[in-house]
C-alpha cells in the first residue's frame, strides 16, 4: 500500500495541473501525474492499481503499449525519494 | 552604569542593555544606526532582552566583541535573528529587500541570496523609493508588509561591516502602509544592456522562493501563503540585471514613477 508521508507540510496545485509539495523544509515541483497521485493519497492509502485508475480518470489513458501502472510506479518512486510518500509491501 | 536602547525588530521589541567599555559612546552609535527602529518599551506586548558591549563575557543573549564596530555588526545580526525568530509561525519572511512607492505604498519585494546586492540596491534606490528593509521582508496574513528599516551593513574591506543609518544615507522613509505588489527574484550578470525579466510558472516560483524564506514550515499551509503572495503580485519574476539603475526602471515600469 502507498501512503502519504506525515512529513508532507503542504501541497499546492497550480492551474496547469502541476504542483509544489513541501516535505519538511524542502519544496519540490511535482509533475501533473504525480500531482494526481498526491491528491488521491490525501483520501487515504492506495494500491498502485487504485492510483493508476485515478490517474487514468484524471489525465486519460496512457500511450499505446504502455501499461497504466508503469508511469504511476515511476511517479511513486520519485515521490518516495522526495520523502512525500511511503510504500509498504505485504509481508 | 548601564544604558539601554529599545528597538523594533520586524514585529518584536528588543531591549538592549549596553555595558562594557565606553557604554555612552556605544549607546550613541546604536541610537544613530537604528534611528528608524527606535521604540518605547511601553509599546511592547513582549520584549526580547539582549546585552551588548565591548569586552563582555560571551553568553546566549550577549552581543560582544573587541571593538565597537564588531559589536555593532554582530548586534545587527543578533537583533535581526530575534525578529525572525519572533515572526515564526505568524509572518511569511523572505530574505529580501523591499522598496515602496512613496505615494501609493505599493512595494517591490526583491528576494536574493546573501551577497547578491540587496543592501546596495536599497542604498542606491532609496533616494527615490521608500526604504522598507534591506534584509527581511515580513508579510502578515492580511497582506501587509511589516517594515524593518534596520541599519544598512556596508562592506568595509578588512573591517567589520559599517552599520549605516538610513537617515545618514538619505534614504526616503516609509510613510503609511506598505503592500507587496511586485515580487522579484534577483540575479546579477555583468554587461547586460538592460534588465531581463522572466515570469516563472507557479510551481517553480514556489520552489525557488522557498529557498529565500525563514521558518516557512512553521506557518499554517505555507505554500498557500506563498501562493497568495505570488498571485497578489501578478507572479514571481526572475530579473537578471547588471546595475541598480536597471532595477529602478523595472520598478518604475511596474509600480509607476516615484518622482
Amino acid at each position: 500500500m502507498i501512503t502519504l508521508s506525515p512529513a508532507v507540510v503542504d501541497h499546492y496545485v497550480a492551474e496547469d495541473g502541476r504542483s509544489a509539495v513541501m516535505v519538511g523544509t524542502q519544496v519540490a515541483v511535482v509533475s501533473a501525474l504525480a500531482t494526481v497521485v498526491l491528491k488521491t493519497l490525501l483520501e487515504g492509502p492506495q494500491s498502485l492499481a487504485d492510483l493508476a485508475v485515478s490517474v487514468t480518470e484524471a489525465l486519460g489513458p496512457p500511450p499505446a503499449g504502455v501499461s497504466a501502472q508503469q508511469p504511476v510506479a515511476s511517479a511513486v518512486a520519485a515521490l518516495v525519494e522526495l520523502g512525500a510518500v511511503h510504500e509498504k509491501f505485504a509481508g | 552604569m548601564s544604558r539601554s536602547v529599545t528597538v523594533r525588530a520586524i514585529d518584536v521589541t528588543v531591549r538592549l542593555t549596553i555595558l562594557g567599555e565606553d557604554p555612552a559612546a556605544l549607546e550613541r552609535a546604536v541610537r544613530s544606526a537604528w534611528s528608524r527602529c527606535l521604540a518605547l518599551d511601553s509599546q511592547a506586548d513582549s520584549v526580547v532582552s539582549l546585552t551588548a558591549g565591548v569586552g563582555l563575557d560571551e553568553g546566549d543573549d550577549v552581543v560582544t566583541g573587541d571593538s565597537p564596530a564588531l559589536v555593532m555588526e554582530r548586534l545587527t545580526q543578533r537583533v535581526t535573528l530575534a525578529g525572525v525568530q519572533a515572526g515564526a509561525g505568524e509572518l511569511l519572511m523572505l530574505h529580501a529587500a523591499a522598496l515602496a512607492h512613496p505615494r501609493t505604498g505599493q512595494t517591490a519585494v526583491m528576494a536574493a541570496s546573501s551577497g547578491t546586492g540587496k543592501t546596495t540596491l536599497a542604498a542606491d534606490l532609496g533616494d527615490r523609493w521608500c526604504y522598507v528593509t534591506d534584509e527581511t521582508a515580513a508579510i502578515s496574513a492580511d497582506d501587509a508588509l511589516v517594515p524593518y528599516p534596520k541599519p544598512l551593513s556596508v562592506v568595509t574591506p578588512g573591517h567589520p561591516k559599517r552599520q549605516c543609518s538610513p537617515d545618514d544615507l538619505g534614504l526616503r522613509p516609509l510613510e503609511g502602509a506598505a503592500r507587496p505588489r511586485l515580487l522579484l527574484l534577483l540575479e546579477r550578470r555583468a554587461s547586460l544592456a538592460e534588465a531581463e525579466l522572466e515570469l516563472l510558472p507557479l510551481p517553480e516560483a514556489l520552489a525557488l522562493l522557498a529557498e529565500h524564506t525563514s521558518y516557512l514550515d512553521t506557518l499554517d499551509r505555507p505554500l498557500h501563503r506563498m501562493g497568495d503572495l505570488i498571485l497578489a503580485c501578478g507572479g514571481l519574476r526572475r530579473v537578471t540585471y547588471a546595475g541598480t539603475e536597471q532595477l529602478h526602471e523595472v520598478l518604475a515600469e511596474a509600480l509607476g514613477d516615484p518622482t
